[in-house]
Parts: C-alpha cells; structure tokens; sequence
C-alpha cells in the first residue's frame, strides 16, 4: 500500500532502482572498513540552487577503507541554457565548453546506478547534494536519499585546530585548511575530479586520525554522517 | 570538453613518476598502473602487513609518512629497516614468491597506493633498468636472514656515468705503443744460421729474433721456441738458415696504436711477440719487437707496468707521480667494482716494491756518505698494522719496524739500532716525499721503539699477557699483523710463529682481546639509516666508519686466526677466507664478514678518494638509499659477529 499517495512513484526504472536500494539511514553500527562510500563533487554555475546549473560532476568510490582509482568516474553537463558569470572565473568552465558534455538526465542516471546504498562525502557536500536534488526534480521528480557526510563537519571533529569553540564566528574550515592540517598537497583546485580526489584523501586521512584519537576500529557512528 | 579524460590516474602517476624504479618506466606505462591503483591510508601503529604472511597481489607505494620494518625472530622483535615517502614496499616478498618476511608497521599515519603486481611485472619484464633496479633492492630483506649480495654490480651513486668495467678502467689509462730505441731490436738475415741466431738471443737475453730483409723489413720472427723445437728435438743441424724455421707472416701493428690493443691481437693470434713497423705493415722497417710483458709494461693504469717503474725510478718527484698513478688505478679499479680487499693486495704489492726500491737507494746513500750497514746483521723491514694486513691503499698511513740479528753485547746492539734507526730515517723522509703521511702513533722503524733485535721483539712478544695496559696491548694488536717485507725473512718468521704460539696457547689474553672487540664499539642495536645519523651526531654529523664498523671485523679476524692458528693470511678478508675454509662451524659467519668487511674498505677507500683524506669519518648523508641500506646490513653482521666472539672467548662457549 502507497501511504505516501500524494507521491507518485517515478515513472523511470533506473530511478525506482535507486530508490528501493537505498536507505536513508545510515547503519550505524557498521564497521567503516566495510561500508560504501562514494564521493563526490560539482562544478556549477552559481550558487543559486534554483536558477544555476551543474557543469560537471565527478565520483570516487571508497570501499574496504580503499579508495578505488578505477572506479572513480567524471561528467561533464551539457547546460545550453548556462550563463556566462563569476561562477566561470572560478571553475574556468565556459558555457560553451559544456556543448562537448552529456546531458543532465543522462548523467543523473549514471550518477544513480552508481550511489545505490553509498553514504555521500564531500566537502559542504550539502550544496552539492541540493544542487542534484535540484537537477533531479526538474528531471525525474524525486531527490537524493542518501545518508551524506561533510568532510568540513569531520574535520571539526577529527582535527585539534578545527575544533568546536564557544567563541562566535566561527566558520568550517575550507577544503584548503584541512588539506593544509593534512599534509596533502591539493590538486587542480576548483576542478570536479580533482577536489573529490582530494577529498577522498582527506577523508581517508581523517578516518585514521580519528582511529587512531579512538584506539579502535571506526564505526559509522564515530563520524558525522546525517540521515539522507 | 578540454578536460584530460584520467585526471586522477594522471595524478597518481605523477606521484609515482617521482621515484624510482617507476622514473625508469615509459610515462604511459605508468599511467595504466596508476589507472588501476588503490589508496588509503593505515593510522599509527596500525600494521600494513604481518611476517609470514602471503603477499596480496599489489605493490604498495609510500606516498605519505613512514613504515618501520619489525622482525619477530624467535619471540625477540628489532626494527630491521624504515621506509619513507617515495619507497615501494612488500616488492621482495613478490618478487621471491614468498610470503613475508618482517611485520611492517606504519609509525605514521600514512597513505599507500596499492598498484596491481600483475601490470607492474609485465613492465619489470620489459624494462632492464627498472628490472636492476629492483633487484639492486632485493637485499633489503637480506638482514633477515637470506642470502647477502652486496652487488659486484654498481652501486647507486657509481650508477651515474661513472660505471665502468676493469677492461675499460684499463683502456682509458691505456698508453700507445712507444717503440724502444732501435739499437735494442735484435735482427738477422734470412741467410744467419740457427746457431748465430741461438747465439744473438741468448747474448741479448730476449725471447726472439727477427728475420729481416736488406731494408729492414720483417721477414719472419724465430722464437727461443722454435729454435728449441727445431735444433734440440728435431735434430736440424745447427748451420741450417734461419728462414726455414721462422714464423711468418709476422704479425704487425703501427706505434701509434693501443698497447691493450696490441696484446688483444696477440691473444687472438696466440702468438708471444708482435713486431712494430713504421705503418704497421709488414711493408715498412720494423722499429721493434714486443713480447706480452713489455706490452703490459706500458699499458697504462696496469699493476704490472708500475712495478716496472717503481724499479727503475730515482727521484722522488718520480715517486710521487708513481704514487698518485696508483691512487688512481685504484680509484678507477673501485669504480669498477672491484672488491677493495683485492685492490688492497694489489696496492701492498706496489707499495712493497715501493719500500724496497726506496731501501736500496736509501742504502746507497749511506753507503756513499760512508756508513755502511752492520757487517754480516741479518735484518729485515717488516710491516706491520694496516700495512701489514695489506689494506693500505691510501698514502694516509705508514706502520713499520725493523727487526735484527741480535749482536752478542749491548754496546754492539745499540751501535747496529743507530745505523738501522739511520736508515729508516731516510727510507721514511722518501716515503714521505712520495706522499705517505707519517704514523701519528709513531709506528715507524725510524723509533728505537720499532726498531729491535729478533732477542727483544721475541721477549716482548711473549711478555703481551691479559693484563697489559691499553697502549701495551695496542702495541701488540699492531705488532700481530706483522708482515716480512725485504730482508732477510726467517728472522720475520720467527716472530710471526712465536705470535701464534704465544697467543693461541693463551686463553686470558684471547679473553681480553674478545673483550676489544665486544666492547670497543657501542652496542650496535642497528636500525636504518636514521640511526646511523644519530649515531654519528659526535663528529659534527659524520660517522666513524672505521671505529664502528671496519675494527670489531677486523679484530675479530685477528682472534680468530690466532685462535686457530691460521697463519698463511695476512689480510682481514684472507683471514676471513682462510677461517671459512678450515674452520666449518664459522663457515657462514666469515663468508658473511669477509664481504661485510670488503664493502666497508671500498666505502672507506672512495669516501677517502672523495674527501682527500683517510676516509675515515663518513657523512650519512652522502650516501645513497642503496648504500645506506647496505649499510645497514653490514652492521648487522659486525653485530653477528661481535656475538660469536662474545660467545666464543668471553662466555667461553656458554651462553648467557
């Protein structure tokens, strides 16, 4: 019985597919080492949710604690309707650079298949998700149900100098400051592919500080993962 | 779209493109095996793998913090080596197929990349230099326990140009052939007789003679050989002409060409003389004959021409060239790759040559001032410490003594030391001319110390008991390396045998020579090359290779083969040769010591070349990856063997 009647269920099967394998809750008390993460981010248009658009996308995959190179995957977003502004000084994406890309729905598809049952990483991995639930509304009517972990919201934990203080002000650290804390060099800043490599290293790296701050195997529930 | 397609692989890549054995590898080679890498990231304390188990099938790469090494050797764990940003681990165990042998542990949080072994052995496969590369590697597991090669082959820091095999060493000093007067060549008609020709060559004392035309041109060449062959066993009468039983065509080369050239035809020819003629052809006047002897004479950076020098020179300008000139054989000998304990044999020869020529010209400088030596004195010029053992191959050092004939009163003794100590004076001012460095503790016949009758060395021989002070038993340590020199050579080994018959008979004294070497050197718990630097923070960062690694070895021979009476070897690595081969319970340990105690005597002898100096103190931090681990495997033998003599002489075989 549909008890959620005023949501019809999508039309799409890839999505349906999606939806039935993934569970907002994260199982927290699974071990970290055998969960699938996958993480991700996006270049867009602006910061406006509503009005500007996803120019590229990119995943990796993290699973048994293991960040797989092989697996990890990247889109560009054919946006005709994407308008020339500061967004492209950061990204160095033009408009007409997309016209070689994929389409929105396409890439969203993929994008699915790929997160069934993952837990979403990224750094204010909360914009990009809502920039994709965006994107999915237009297209398919649903949004993302995946438990989503911010790696700026680990770092606070994870890391002495990103503490939680009592002083007002304080703002989460920057993917630059934690990769400074880190010790990892950054790489092709303000590229999709290259700030979720290096992100997905600093969340490998943060995984073990806080193991090794622990003295013991990390469950999901040692880190600060939200319900999708 | 602009973007490059494999950003992320790109990455991995560049950070593998950074080290070796991945910067020998095509860039898109590499790329592919970074396409199918893995990373993470093991916290502190956190194992990457334990020993003994199966290697998984990926080669792990370092890309951030550090590993530590710890083998488990029957309940005792040590850290055997480190690992630092930019090493591959785990490569032995895959290579070998075996499983592994040491835990490793992260002692940093650290990030691996894990590249598929499968991809990286079809590249090892293809690619020779990475593939030496790795196997150059290969010992890093040696510490624990499989088989040490320390690499005839070039280490890192040779691997840069300067390589070189011993022919090539040989071909760069190699000198043109310099055709000796004219009036030497001896020659004669086709038409002169065996017996003429008999005649001439053994007036001249040569090995042949050519047969010319009227102009001068080779004819054929007749050898003391076929003269032998002909005359005496075949019977030919003595009248027969020469140009019946000469050899031709005579083979020819021009005096411009190379003298190692020259006798790689020889060799090919399997003939003894070659015949050097204005162009080189048998069409012009031969200028000379040369036999292999006189070839070799001239090539340059050759032993054997040296020694032909060092018997004809005189000044001590001459001298002094002579010595670099062996400096250099033996830096380009090292280069090479040859064991320093064969280039020390060689040295100790020339330098033996060396003391005698420069005694017989020191004698006849007295005998011209008119102090001539004590009639009817039997003596002779020993060596003794370093020299002795035959390790000196730099001028840094002189160590030697002169042992006499006692006379029958004390005034004759004292009168007979005066003339020897005289001589020694001289012999030493030349040594000194031809660069060697004076002994700073004095070990030089010219001290009435080192300058005894056979009577006072024997009783001092036999006074060296367990309890002699410091620098009494650092005078016999220097003393049981003696080693005959010129002279007369029973009185040396009269000496030598009273040695091994006091000190094998005497248990204490072995006891407390053990005790040198257990405990002269700091406890040697080795652990890579981080120690070493530590370690070495006395002398201003520098290490002192000597005191730490080359004495326990080299005293340790010296105990052994006294303790077992081997006394056919007079150098470490011979001592160590010798103990092997009679002595089967040691077999192991000193094949081990002898190549721990060469590596250390090359590093010794290059840093010394390097710095100018005795290449005593070694800055850590020139050496390369390759040699520090070396390194680090050498101590671990001077540990091994610091424990046989511990258990051997100071325990007396029990164990503590």
């Amino acid at each position: 019985m549909n008890w959620k009647f005023w949501k019809r269920p999508p039309a799409n099967p890839t999505v349906a597919a999606y939806l039935d394998a993934t569970s907002p809750r994260p199982p927290h008390k699974a071990p970290v080492a055998s969960t699938r993460f996958v993480v991700l981010d996006c270049e867009t248009s602006g910061f406006d949710i509503q009005h500007n658009r996803i120019l590229s996308l990119a995943t990796a995959e993290i699973s048994g604690g293991r960040l797989h190179i092989a697996k990890s995957r990247e889109w560009t977003v054919f946006q005709p309707g994407a308008a020339m502004n500061k967004a492209v000084a950061i990204h160095g994406i033009l408009p007409a650079q997309t016209a070689g890309g994929r389409p929105e729905p396409e890439v969203l598809l993929e994008f699915l298949q790929g997160t069934h049952g993952a837990i979403l990483v990224g750094h204010h991995v909360n914009f990009d998700i809502a920039m994709l639930d965006a994107a999915l509304q237009r297209h398919f009517r649903v949004t993302l149900r995946n438990p989503a972990l911010d790696t700026a919201a680990l770092a606070m934990i994870a890391i002495e100098a990103f503490a939680r203080t009592a002083y007002p002000g304080q703002r989460e650290p920057t993917l630059d400051e934690v990769c400074a804390q880190c010790k990892i060099a950054p790489f092709e800043r303000h590229t999709a592919e290259g700030d979720t490599f290096t992100t997905a290293q600093l969340f490998l790296a943060m995984c073990a500080m806080r193991q090794r701050h622990l003295a013991r195997p990390l469950t999901i529930a040692d880190l600060p993962v939200r319900n999708g | 779209m602009s973007f490059p397609k494999n950003m992320i692989p790109g990455r991995i890549a560049d950070a593998l493109m950074r080290f070796p054995p991945f910067s020998m590898l095509p860039g898109d080679e590499v790329a592919s095996l970074a396409a199918g890498a893995d990373v993470w990231v093991v916290p502190i304390g956190d194992y990457i793998w334990r020993q003994g188990a199966q290697p998984p099938d990926e080669v792990l790469f370092l890309a951030q913090g550090r590993v530590e090494y710890i083998w488990d050797n029957d309940g005792q764990t040590e850290r055997v080596d480190v690992r630092d940003v930019g090493d591959v681990l785990g490569l032995s165990a895959l290579v070998r197929n075996e499983s592994f042998r040491v835990s490793a542990q992260a002692v940093e949080d650290s990030m691996l990349y894990g590249l598929p072994w499968a991809k990286f052995r079809v590249m090892l496969g293809k690619n020779d230099e990475a593939r030496n590369y790795v196997r150059r590697h290969l010992f890093w597991a040696v510490r624990v326990g499989s088989q040490i090669h320390y690499s005839g082959e070039p280490t890192g820091a040779r691997m840069a140009g300067r390589a070189k095999n011993i022919l090539q060493s040989h071909l760069d000093g190699a000198q043109i052939i310099q055709p000796r007067p004219i009036e030497r060549l001896l020659v004669c008609g086709p038409d002169a007789t065996l017996g003429e020709a008999a005649a001439l060559i053994s007036a001249k004392r040569v090995p042949s003679i050519l047969v010319v035309d009227a102009a001068r041109r080779p004819l054929g060449i007749v050898s003391s050989a076929a003269l032998v062959k002909n005359a005496i066993v075949d019977g030919m009468p003595k009248t027969t002409p020469v140009s019946h039983i000469m050899a031709n065509p005579v083979c020819t080369v021009s005096p411009a060409s190379s003298a190692t050239a020259a006798m790689l035809v020889m060799l090919r020819e399997r003939i003894g003389q070659v015949c050097v003629t204005e162009d080189g052809t048998p069409g012009t006047k031969a200028l000379d004959v040369c036999t292999h002897k006189d070839l070799l004479a001239q090539t340059g950076h050759h032993p054997a021409g040296l020694l032909r020098e060092i018997r004809f020179a005189k000044s001590p300008a001459r001298f002094r060239e002579l010595c670099d000139e062996i400096e250099n054989i033996a830096r380009s000998y090292l280069d090479a790759g040859i064991s320093a304990i064969y280039i020390g044999q060689i040295c100790a020869e020339l330098y033996d040559e060396l003391t005698q020529r420069l005694i017989t010209l020191a004698t006849d400088e007295l005998h011209d001032e008119g102090i001539a030596l004590p009639r009817g004195v039997a003596w002779a010029w020993m060596a003794v410490g370093s020299d002795g053992r035959r390790e000196q191959i730099l001028r840094t050092d002189m160590d030697n003594a002169i042992v006499f004939a006692p006379l029958p009163t004390k005034e004759e003794n004292e009168a007979a030391r005066a003339i020897f100590t005289t001589l020694a004076t001289r012999v030493i001012d030349k040594l000194i001319a031809a660069g060697f460095a004076k002994c700073q503790g004095g070990v030089m016949a010219l001290n009435p110390r080192w300058c005894r009758t056979s009577a006072e060395w024997l009783d001092e021989i036999a006074s060296f008991n367990a309890d002699t002070d410091g620098n009494g038993l650092l005078r016999a340590l220097i003393l049981y390396d003696l080693r005959f020199v010129v002279g007369e050579r029973a009185l040396c080994d009269a000496l030598r045998e009273k040695v091994y018959a006091s000190v094998s008979a005497d248990t204490a004294l072995q006891h407390r020579l053990a005790q040198l070497i257990v405990d002269n050197t700091p406890p040697l718990n080795f652990i890579g090359r981080l120690v070493i630097e530590k370690l070495g923070g006395g002398g201003g960062g520098e290490f002192d290779l000597k005191s730490r690694g080359m004495a326990p070895l080299r005293d340790a021979a010296r105990l052994f083969s006294l303790h077992y009476k081997l006394n056919r070897r007079y150098s470490t690595g011979g001592r160590w040769e010798e103990l092997r081969r009679v002595v089967p319970q040691r077999a192991e340990l000193a094949s081990l010591a002898r190549d721990a105690y060469d590596f250390l005597l090359g590093l010794r002898t290059t840093n010394g070349l390097r710095r100018g100096d005795s290449g005593r103190y070694l800055d850590p931090s020139t050496l390369t990856k390759i040699e520090r681990a070396q390194l680090a495997s050498v101590f671990d033998v001077v540990r091994t063997v610091q424990h046989a003599t511990r258990f051997q002489f100071v325990t007396g075989g029990r164990m503590t």
